[in-house]
């Protein structure tokens, strides 16, 4: 099985969701996706956050339409969008350690969605190591 | 057996296809209605990684009708 690895870093509702439409075809074409969120996008999948549809600055003026566009096509709840990753396939989606500290954000604030929390050490020696293709959003 | 993804985009689509397969038995045909254009690129795409048989397209103005057989487990 092919492997991929993913760093998402980027934190807006549309960043977030563009990694997990393709980490979502990914998973559903096959091929095992280990994801890594970190830096900005921590507080999106956190239970507090994921609700937050905080756009990036290019749609200014559009975000009452994209938002309502994302909701009607199932993007806009994030949560539900990891839970069907996690039951398409071989995915496992980790938080990083030290970007959490940097939030103040602890494991009981994940979303029960992520598997846990990594270090960034084990990620690069491990699961990119490992990885056929490593891509970051 | 008919898959509707009219008005879906993209992945979901192909996951909404992919568990439409699951409890059908090899070599069942499944028609997939999409208005996404890139269904015409994705669902071959998909059916050569995953062991299903694309088998056509039929375009009806907007809609794009795929054919897809499903392979061995």
């Amino acid at each position: 099985m092919k492997r991929l690895a993913v760093i998402v870093s980027r934190g807006e509702l549309n960043s977030v969701v563009q990694a997990a439409t393709l980490v979502m075809a990914a998973v559903a074409s096959g091929l095992a996706v280990r994801v890594f969120f970190r830096d900005e996008a921590i507080p999106k999948i956190t239970r507090a956050g994921a609700g937050e549809s905080n756009l990036s600055d290019a749609y200014r003026g559009h975000e009452a339409a994209v938002r309502e566009r994302l909701a009607a096509q199932g993007l806009a709840d994030l949560p539900a969008l990891l839970r069907q990753i996690r039951e398409a396939g071989d995915a496992r989606l980790y938080a990083c350690s030290s970007s959490m500290a940097i939030w103040g954000v602890a494991e009981p604030d994940l979303l029960p969605e992520i598997d846990g929390v990594r270090g960034i050490t084990a990620f690069l020696l491990e699961d990119i190591a490992d990885a056929d293709r490593v891509l970051t959003f | 057996m008919t898959v509707d993804n009219r008005g879906m985009l993209c992945a979901q689509g192909i996951l909404r296809l992919m568990r439409a397969l699951v409890p059908l038995p090899a070599g069942q045909l499944v028609r997939v209605l999409s208005t996404d254009p890139a269904a015409e690129h994705d669902y071959p795409a998909w059916c050569a990684n995953t062991g299903n048989t694309f088998v056509r397209h039929e375009r009806d103005d907007q809609l794009i009708v795929s054919f897809v057989r499903k392979g061995q487990a």
